[in-house]
């Protein structure tokens, strides 16, 4: 009766240790989760910016589209003349909460007539390719070429003039590479 | 098995025993929760190990890791420091410019999956040239630099972009760095949550290793305590075991005991195996048996002790009754006492208490056996009625005693019967005779007493036979004969009415030549319907003469038999007449048998006989058949009504329907029923009292009822008023002696007259022989007569041809 008293004492210790273990984890979880929030919140502005470039004029082509179609540009008006759509997403680059308006991609690939399985090559200005995706996709992820951010042209060092956006919880707005900003072209990617 | 024995010990076992059904204690099971607990937590940290590598690939695809964007952050400020170099160079505009510093700026505003902005990834060095070159070409011109300032330009610039480029390439340098720490944060994360596993795994394994250590002694200890229980269950069954064949020992030696009772052992030898047998049960004691005053004790006698007083004698090893059993009740009283003496262990007390009892039970079922056999021997061997020895046991004693004959003595047998039995019994029924059969073997059996020489046995209907072993004289058997006829001349009292019940004896002598039980037997039967015929005295004893007597009466029964078929009874008439007038008034029907070589027999010689056998009846109906016609014809022939008076015995009266064969004889001949009278003796009207009803009815009729022989019977001359009669015959016995002693004789034939006169009866006087009697009859007023004065019988043609005064023409027959 003894030794199994001592061993029940001993049981009850070990349970003891293992609670305290698992309390111990936890609070370093969330000391963690904590310090990711201050860093967060220090990158509100934009330190890194050196003058500001001229945006583009009212007849300055801001975007070349390539399909079956043939090659159409648009300058900045003409592309919101194909109708915008105001969207608030978490921006993902910057980790912000930021509202866009932009014009569906869907309504851009129906003027050179891209649609379906095609694969879609989007190049920026400084010739970063994004080619990855189809004209499905881009259309099923409801993308938009953002033409405003907060009601503001969008600033070329903040990804302007026009880029490519996904709203929250789409298929491609977890594919970063999917984001291509500085948009300049896009164009059915030869086989 | 008996709970009584086994009780105690199984419930002490029980107490012992573990309780096995439960095989984890609560510290057992709370330390397998426990053990669960820290299994269920190791997988739950295996698969956070494995989340947190899984995390860091998420980290490309849903964040940017930080060694991209350092990676985009170097090649964005490499296309910056060529776009300021081509912008040198004259081959781009200041708008290529900004729009590549731009870009930059972009990249380096982008956040890693910690939130931290490029910018401060690249570090100060990075930053300071960066600001450097900025300031460098801050004040471009707008479009291509022209010729003219690119010298001016080209002297700031130039070290600027140097700068830069060389701390964009420094960037690598800074990947690495980074790299390096990202690697050595996941490795440090992952041996942390590697720590933490192993711990867990351990503490589930020290665990687990206390809890099966606890476990297997736990497990230890219950089957040593089981394999104890199980050692404890096995004693108790062998203890079990050992009573059982104990138990089956007796139940053989019972079985013995019942085998011998069976098979009809005496009583004593019986009673005393089974004591035996409980003795050899229980040891330190002794069983005794008391049964019917004798003490049964094989340990001190043999057999049955008989108990003086029924009183137990001390034990003579001085042991004291310790239990005691009835022996189970027979017929309302205990067959005996079983007891056990001495002293018992208390460990075989309750085997002592079963012995016992059982024992006692065998006792009861060995002297209820015996008694039961001893009723059915009594059964077999007596008369169920009276009790007394039957026929089967009579001739078994009869033998027994003729194979001593000589042992100081003859054997000798009476046997009696009872006179008239068969009237009493189908007069008054066979309860009543019954009843009488039963008195008269109450008297039998008191005469004979204790005599052990002397035997009472009936035979069957109203026979018995007494037998007398060691008789030496004739005077002895005679001097029982008498005694017999004594003891049954009181007459016996039957439904409030005394019956007389006469006995006639028949004694034989055994012989050396007699061959059977049986011949004896018959020899004495003879003798007694010797007895029964002889007027005088009551016993009659065999000697061979009575042989040929018996060998005539049978002959004559067979006779009898066909006398009326062979037309060999005759009709006689005897006239009874008018005293003063000498003229017939009527007649009495006599019969007689005209037998081939013995000429004409009177009825005498053969209608006690007829009554015996039976015949009376067929006869008596020929009487009265014949006698009616008579009657017909000669009213036919001459016109006048004839008076016939035909005897009637009482036995005919006892058939059934004979009222109505009277009567409708008389109406098939056309007879008025005055014509005719029944006559019958003053005993066969005394014992047919309860017939009345038929004597009525046929008084009724017409029919007149005469008392025959009024005065040889005992019927008392009161009686006379309430008899159903209309005549009284007075017996010849009244007038017989009235010359021989006038003064005595007369006065009681004239008290006699005058009684029946009174009576308003008709009075017939018979056996008138002279003419004195005659005379002094018609003193007494007696007109009517009968007798061999007047005339005596002769054949009914003779008579009543001459009555009508004309010459019979029929040859006749001689008178009697």
């Amino acid at each position: 009766m003894l030794k199994s008293r001592s061993v029940r004492a001993a049981a009850s210790v070990a349970l003891c240790a293992l609670v305290l273990g698992l309390a111990a984890c936890s609070s370093s979880e969330s000391s963690t989760s904590t310090t990711a929030k201050e860093g967060k919140s220090t990158s509100t502005t934009y330190p890194y910016g050196a003058g500001v470039v001229d945006p583009p004029g009212p007849t300055d082509v801001v975007l070349t589209v390539t399909g079956p179609g043939g090659s159409k540009t648009f300058t900045m008006d003409q592309l919101k003349a194909l109708g915008t759509k105001d969207v608030t997403i978490d921006e993902p680059f910057v980790k912000r909460r930021i509202a866009f308006t932009g014009v569906p991609m869907e309504a851009i690939f129906a003027t050179v007539g891209i649609s379906g399985d095609v694969r879609v090559s989007t190049a920026a200005l400084n010739e970063y390719v994004y080619d990855k995706s189809t004209a499905a996709d881009f259309t099923g992820s409801d993308g938009l070429i953002a033409v405003a951010q907060e009601g503001q042209p969008v600033p070329v060092d903040q990804g302007g003039p026009i880029r490519i956006i996904f709203p929250d919880g789409t298929p491609l707005a977890k594919n970063l590479d999917a984001w291509n900003w500085s948009l300049e072209k896009m164009s059915v990617k030869e086989s | 098995m008996d709970d009584g024995t086994t009780g105690p010990v199984a419930r002490a076992a029980d107490e012992d025993r573990p309780n096995l059904g439960r095989l984890f204690g609560v510290g057992q099971r709370v330390l397998a929760v426990v053990v669960l607990v820290l299994l269920a937590l190791t997988v739950l940290q295996a698969a956070r190990t494995s989340k947190s590598s899984v995390d860091a690939v998420n980290a490309t695809t849903g964040a940017q890791t930080t060694t991209g964007i350092i990676s985009f952050t170097q090649r964005e400020s490499l296309s910056t420091a060529v776009e300021v170099e081509r912008w040198l160079a004259g081959s781009a505009s200041r708008r290529d410019l900004q729009i590549a510093r731009a870009l930059l700026a972009r990249r380096l505003a982008t956040v890693d999956d910690k939130g931290v902005a490029a910018g401060e990834l690249a570090g100060p060095e990075f930053r300071e040239a960066l600001a450097a070159l900025d300031q460098a070409w801050a004040d471009a011109p707008p479009g291509v630099l022209p010729e003219d300032q690119r010298l001016r330009f080209l002297e700031t610039v130039s070290p600027a972009v140097i700068d830069f480029t060389e701390r964009s390439k420094q960037l690598s340098d800074r990947y690495s760095q980074i790299a390096d720490s990202v690697l050595n944060e996941t490795t440090e994360n992952a041996s942390y949550n590697n720590q933490l596993e192993l711990l867990l795994l351990g503490l589930t394994l020290v665990t687990s290793l206390v809890l099966l250590t606890w476990l297997a002694r736990d497990v230890r200890r219950k089957y040593r305590a089981a394999s104890a229980a199980i050692e404890r269950d096995r004693e108790d069954l062998d203890a079990a075991q050992t009573a059982l064949d104990r138990a089956a020992a007796f139940d053989r030696g019972e079985a013995a005991v019942l085998e011998q009772i069976i098979a009809g052992r005496t009583l004593t030898d019986v009673l005393e195996q089974s004591v035996r047998l409980a003795n050899s049960r229980v040891e330190g004691s002794r069983f005794r048996l008391v049964v019917g005053g004798s003490l049964i004790d094989p340990a001190t006698h043999r057999g049955a002790v008989v108990l003086r007083d029924g009183q137990l004698p001390d034990d003579p090893t001085g042991a004291e009754v310790v239990a005691a059993w009835d022996l189970p009740v027979d017929e309302g009283v205990p067959a005996g006492l079983l007891q056990l003496v001495g002293t018992v262990p208390p460990e075989e007390r309750d085997e002592a208490e079963r012995v016992g009892r059982r024992c006692a039970d065998l006792g009861a079922v060995a002297t209820n056996r015996h008694h039961a056999a001893e009723r059915l021997r009594f059964q077999a061997t007596h008369d169920a009625l009276t009790g007394l020895v039957n026929r089967a046991e009579l001739l078994a004693r009869v033998r027994a005693a003729m194979r001593h004959d000589g042992d100081g003595g003859s054997l000798a047998v009476l046997f009696i019967d009872l006179d008239r039995f068969k009237l009493v019994n189908d007069s008054l029924g066979h309860k009543s005779g019954d009843q009488l059969l039963v008195e008269v073997a109450d008297r039998l059996r008191s005469l004979v007493g204790t005599d052990p020489h002397l035997t009472v046995s009936r035979l069957g209907g109203d026979e018995f036979v007494i037998l007398c072993t060691r008789i030496s004289r004739l005077a002895d058997a005679e001097a029982v004969a008498d005694r017999v006829a004594a003891a049954l001349v009181e007459p016996v009292e039957i439904d409030d009415a005394e019956v007389f019940v006469n006995a006639s004896i028949g004694v034989a002598f055994a012989t050396p030549q007699m061959e059977s039980p049986e011949q004896l037997l018959r020899n004495a039967d003879v003798a007694m319907y010797r007895a029964k015929r002889a007027k005088s005295g009551n016993y009659v004893v065999y000697n061979a003469a009575l042989e040929a007597d018996v060998a005539e009466r049978l002959e004559t029964d067979s006779a009898l038999r066909r006398a009326a078929g062979r037309d060999e009874l005759r009709l006689f008439l005897q006239p009874v007449v008018d005293m003063v007038t000498l003229r017939p008034v009527s007649y009495e029907a006599l019969i007689r048998w005209e037998r081939p070589g013995h000429g004409l027999v009177g009825p005498d010689d053969f209608i006690p006989m007829a009554e015996e056998t039976g015949i009376i009846v067929e006869l008596g109906d020929w009487v009265l058949r014949t006698a009616v016609q008579l009657l017909a014809d000669h009213r036919a022939r001459s016109g006048e009504e004839l008076r016939l008076a035909v005897n009637v015995s009482a036995r005919q009266l006892l058939e059934p329907g004979f009222a109505y064969r009277v009567l409708s004889t008389l109406f098939e001949f056309n007879v008025p029923p005055s014509c005719l009278t029944l006559e019958l003796t003053e005993s066969s009207l005394i014992e047919l009292r309860s017939s009345g009803s038929v004597l009525d009815r046929l008084r009724e009729s017409g029919v007149r009822v005469a008392m025959d022989d009024f005065g040889t019977g005992y019927s008392s001359l009161l009686q006379l008023q309430t008899l159903p009669i209309d005549v009284v015959k007075l017996d010849r016995a009244f007038i017989a002696g009235l010359s021989a002693e006038p003064g005595r004789r007369h006065a009681v034939l004239a008290a006699a007259t005058k009684l029946v006169q009174a009576s308003g009866l008709d009075l017939v006087v018979e056996g008138v022989e002279t003419e004195y009697e005659r005379e002094e009859l018609l003193r007494l007023d007696c007109r009517l007569g009968q007798g061999f004065l007047f005339a005596r019988p002769a054949p009914a043609d003779e008579v009543l041809a001459r009555a009508t005064g004309t010459r019979s023409t029929s040859s006749g027959a001689t008178p009697a």
